[in-house]
């Protein structure tokens, strides 16, 4: 390429905005979980490591630290059992039925998480409909206290990211021949060996981002845990925004952002050094 | 030939079993959404579902609220903005991303994309810090920064996918007859790429509308979104109102995903 | 080893009948070829065969047995797809040894036949790539070897060649017909190739929307068709409309064509109502001088091809005459020739059959 080319100059403005409002103020904050706490100011002048000591020698923080990247990791295989089957079915579609299923997926998608996860506090609540359905079927005999459990947070976030995952998955599974299925049908393969030998390793760069991008995204969501999660369990999102606006604790609430980045950078490192062989064969 | 007309019956869903498990996940994906339109039109005190009778006094309500209304008119105005700016920052960012060839070129996406990518809590921390310094703080600049920062990449990458669907060839042919570059653009690449530059400000749109985290941290003191102001009704007072909030935003979105299918298609957009 | 049978076979989407009553035999170890343009249904066979369509009607029978309630992976049978349909995600060696892995079979025996049977299709030592590692004409060849490596009773070949370059067609036709040869398998070939079909086949179907214009040996199809569809569809012809047609024996029939009486044989039922024509095959034809000839005509194209010298020679009568002259004839465009014909290559049949 040349740089002479003057198209791209074109790149300056949407270069100096994500450099500007985006790189440059996530390196500040590595440098603000250094600095001394403030006493007038949200933080102080000098630099110190011990935000890093107190979260690193503080049980609970761990707790906390760990809920969240377990929650997600919940999060991210329910959101994986729920997307495939619907990424399957959509992926058999054409024509009118196939933008309605598109829709499906897509109204969710565009609706402000706020707005979903209120409509779960409709769903659970306890003269709800989830209760009245659960009821009517006999499986539970008195309505069940829903609302601000952890297994509702776990819900309303797979809720959240399905969209995530049904998409790159079904894109996945339209790419794949259909003459391979029945080429493994030819050779002897029934349905289930299709499936696990053929359909599965092939979707997998469709699984692959859309299981790292929910994780991702899930390990740091705020707003689910804070309307949902009620006060009695903390996940890290809570925690970091409450030093930040509540106790403005901006040194320490930096601290644990990082700690959180770089715990999720090493869980999604070690799913993709443990899938590195199936993805390099599955990609087209 | 005829294999495309062929149906295998491996490829048919499983039956009866498999019909029921799809019904059920579609069901949990659009509940939430029917609840609130539903519990929305409620006569009783309760949000709740099935609603009591038919009624349209929490829409009132709801615009009788001035602290809901305000909400609504700052996201509405906050939406509007973010909508042009990404748009047309966008265009031109795409139209270098064409010459740039290459490894280059995957890393330039991936630049263009990070926003998405980068959990928002990240950005919108980040960006408190950076705006406190540089005296933007509690600002509604600061806020719209976010906004088209968080934004940018939907536009970006909806223009992007339009722009490569338009031959290199057209732009020659159009030097060729004698048009100078910004003739060419405004002649023969806009009208082309103009579904998809649509779609994009309607993403971005629609994303600045319903971003909770990083108006949080960034709001201007005395402004609320109305993400953020039905936030605060949900946990302190819990009417119906917040249902007929709730359903206008989905609406608009609904209107989105309507108006996407119809310039571009859903399955070209997603 | 199996004989196979497809009786009046049917097969009908929503406004579209594929299928319309398709018969064929094939003995055991015989290669039948399924040739015909596309849409004719030559596809939909070999797939109702394979086991990924269900017909409407009709039935397909192996051994005299119907196999049409036994589903695809009970079938036995070898399928070779156009696109070769090799997984992409396993090397060369386990897309060979799938189907044996499947069977379950010791991990010992599933290397020696997988290590044999590429041997035999000339694949040594490409085990450990992975089919985008390879050429295409290996490709097709790993496809070939995956079907083989089963012991297939029944091979179904869908247009094996169509993907491949000229140069690598020719080899790998070759490469098919001797291991089907040696090993004995009946096979299905469906191509809209007709020199693959004459070449390679020991019966040819030639199809035609639906139904089986005619099915017999390769040099049948090509010398004897029983209507235009056939002979145009398996070689160069020329055909002439004749004025009149008299019945003098069984199959044999004089008629008046461009102004001569000629007596030659035909498709037998011919009635001096039905309508006709008289197929000559380019080799059919010879340029001689005027006196000599059957017919006279003037050269209206002429062009050097190396091998041969291709002529048009237009008839008074307004027919067209296509033939390969010897290369260095003296034939120049407006010249008066004369052609004689080999009446052993001229075939009377009917426009269309009955």
């Amino acid at each position: 390429m040349t740089l002479r080319n003057p198209k791209l100059w074109l790149a300056v403005p949407a270069i100096a905005l994500i450099f500007v409002f985006m790189i440059l103020p996530i390196t500040n904050m590595i440098e603000m979980s250094f600095r001394t706490p403030g006493t007038t100011e949200p933080f102080g002048e000098e630099f110190t490591t011990m935000h890093y000591d107190r979260i690193l020698g503080d049980g609970y923080y761990w707790g906390v630290l760990f809920r969240s990247l377990f929650t997600a990791g919940v999060v991210t295989l329910l959101c994986l059992v729920v997307s495939y089957p619907i990424a399957w079915h959509m992926s058999k579609a054409k024509g009118l039925k196939a933008v309605f299923l598109y829709a499906c997926i897509a109204s969710p998608l565009m609706t402000g998480v706020l707005v979903r996860n209120f409509g779960w506090m409709i769903v659970a609540a306890l003269n709800g409909p989830l209760n009245d359905v659960l009821l009517g079927l006999g499986i539970i005999e008195r309505p069940l206290r829903l609302l601000f459990t952890q297994g509702l947070v776990i819900l309303a976030l797979v809720h959240v990211f399905v969209p995530f995952m049904v998409l790159p998955i079904n894109n996945a599974l339209r790419n794949i021949n259909p003459s391979l299925i029945e080429a493994s049908a030819s050779m002897g393969a029934n349905r289930r060996e299709v499936f696990r030998d053929i359909i599965l390793p092939l979707s997998f760069p469709g699984i692959y981002p859309g299981m790292i991008l929910v994780y991702v995204l899930a390990v740091a969501a705020y707003v689910t845990p804070a309307l949902l999660g009620g006060q009695m369990v903390s996940y890290m999102p809570t925690l970091i925004i409450g030093e930040l606006t509540g106790t403005f604790q901006w040194p320490f609430g930096s601290a644990l952002a990082i700690v959180l980045s770089v715990s999720t950078i090493l869980v999604v490192a070690l799913f993709t050094a443990l899938t590195a062989k199936l993805m390099e064969r599955s990609k087209a | 030939m005829s294999d495309a007309t062929s149906t295998f019956s491996y490829q048919r869903p499983v039956g009866l079993t498999f019909g029921v498990l799809i019904v059920v996940l579609y069901v949990f994906l659009m509940a939430p959404l029917v609840m609130i339109i539903g519990a929305s039109f409620t006569e009783s005190l309760m949000i709740e579902f099935p609603p009591k009778g038919l009624s349209m006094q929490w829409y009132v309500e709801f615009f009788n609220r001035q602290d809901l209304v305000d909400g609504l008119l700052m996201s509405l105005r906050i939406g509007a903005i973010t909508a042009i700016v990404t748009t047309a920052v966008a265009v031109m960012a795409a139209m270098a991303g064409q010459v740039i060839s290459g490894r280059l070129s995957g890393w330039f996406q991936l630049g263009m994309t990070l926003p998405l990518l980068v959990p928002e809590l990240l950005t919108a921390v980040g960006l408190l810090f950076f705006l406190y310094k540089i005296e933007l703080g509690r600002t509604v600049i600061g806020l719209q920064m976010g906004h088209i920062l968080m934004s940018f990449p939907y536009a970006y990458v909806s223009i992007a996918a339009a722009l490569r669907q338009v031959p290199g060839s057209l732009e020659e042919a159009s030097a060729s007859l004698g048009a100078t570059g910004w003739q060419t653009f405004r002649l023969v690449i806009l009208p082309l790429i103009m579904p998809g530059l649509a779609m994009g400000a309607i993403f971005a749109f629609i994303n600045s509308f319903d971003l909770y985290t990083i108006s949080l941290l960034l709001k201007p003191l005395g402004g609320n979104t109305l993400p953020l102001a039905l936030f605060d009704f949900l946990t302190y007072e819990f009417k119906p109102t917040a249902a007929a909030a709730a359903t206008l935003s989905i609406l608009l979105s609904i209107g989105g995903v309507a108006l996407v299918q119809k310039l571009v298609g859903l399955q070209r957009a997603f | 080893m199996a004989t196979v049978e497809v009786r009046d076979l049917r097969k009908r989407y929503q406004d579209f009948l594929a299928l319309d009553g398709v018969s064929l035999r094939a003995e055991t170890g015989q290669l039948v070829t399924l040739l015909g343009p596309s849409g004719c249904g030559k596809s939909t066979t070999l797939r109702c065969l394979a086991g990924f369509l269900e017909p409407n009607g009709g039935d397909i029978l192996v051994e005299g047995e119907s196999i049409l309630s036994t589903p695809a992976n009970r079938r036995g049978f070898g399928v070779v797809f156009q696109n070769y349909a090799l997984f992409p995600h396993m090397t060369v060696a386990e897309n060979i040894g799938y189907g044996l892995k499947l069977q379950k079979l010791p991990k010992g025996e599933i290397e020696t036949r997988v290590y044999d049977v590429m041997k035999l299709v000339r694949l040594d030592g490409l085990g450990d790539r992975l089919p985008r590692e390879i050429s295409g004409g290996q490709q097709q060849r790993v496809a070939l070897a995956r079907a083989l490596v089963l012991k297939p009773r029944l091979l179904l070949l869908d247009e094996p060649l169509a993907n491949l370059d000229a140069r690598l067609r020719d080899e790998v036709r070759w490469l098919i017909r001797d291991l089907q040869q040696q090993s004995g398998i009946t096979a299905f070939y469906v191509t809209h190739d007709q020199s693959e079909a004459m070449a390679m086949s020991d019966m040819v179907a030639v199809m035609k929307a639906g139904r089986v214009a005619q099915f017999a040996t390769p040099r049948e199809i090509y010398q004897k068709p029983v209507e235009r569809y056939v002979a145009d569809f398996t070689g160069e012809a020329n055909f002439l409309s004749c004025d009149e047609v008299a019945v003098t024996g069984e199959g044999r029939y004089s008629i008046a064509v461009a102004g001569t009486t000629l007596d030659l044989g035909g498709v037998a039922g011919i009635t001096s109502d039905t309508p006709v024509e008289l197929l000559l095959r380019p080799e059919a034809l010879r340029l001689t001088s005027v006196d000599e000839a059957t017919f006279r005509g003037t050269v209206t194209k002429s062009a050097f091809l190396g091998a041969a010298l291709h002529c048009e020679i237009t008839l008074p009568g307004g027919g067209v005459l296509k033939l390969s002259a010897e290369p260095n004839a003296n034939v120049r465009t407006g010249d008066e020739v004369g052609i004689a014909i080999d009446h052993s290559h001229a075939w009377l049949m009917p426009e269309v059959a009955p």
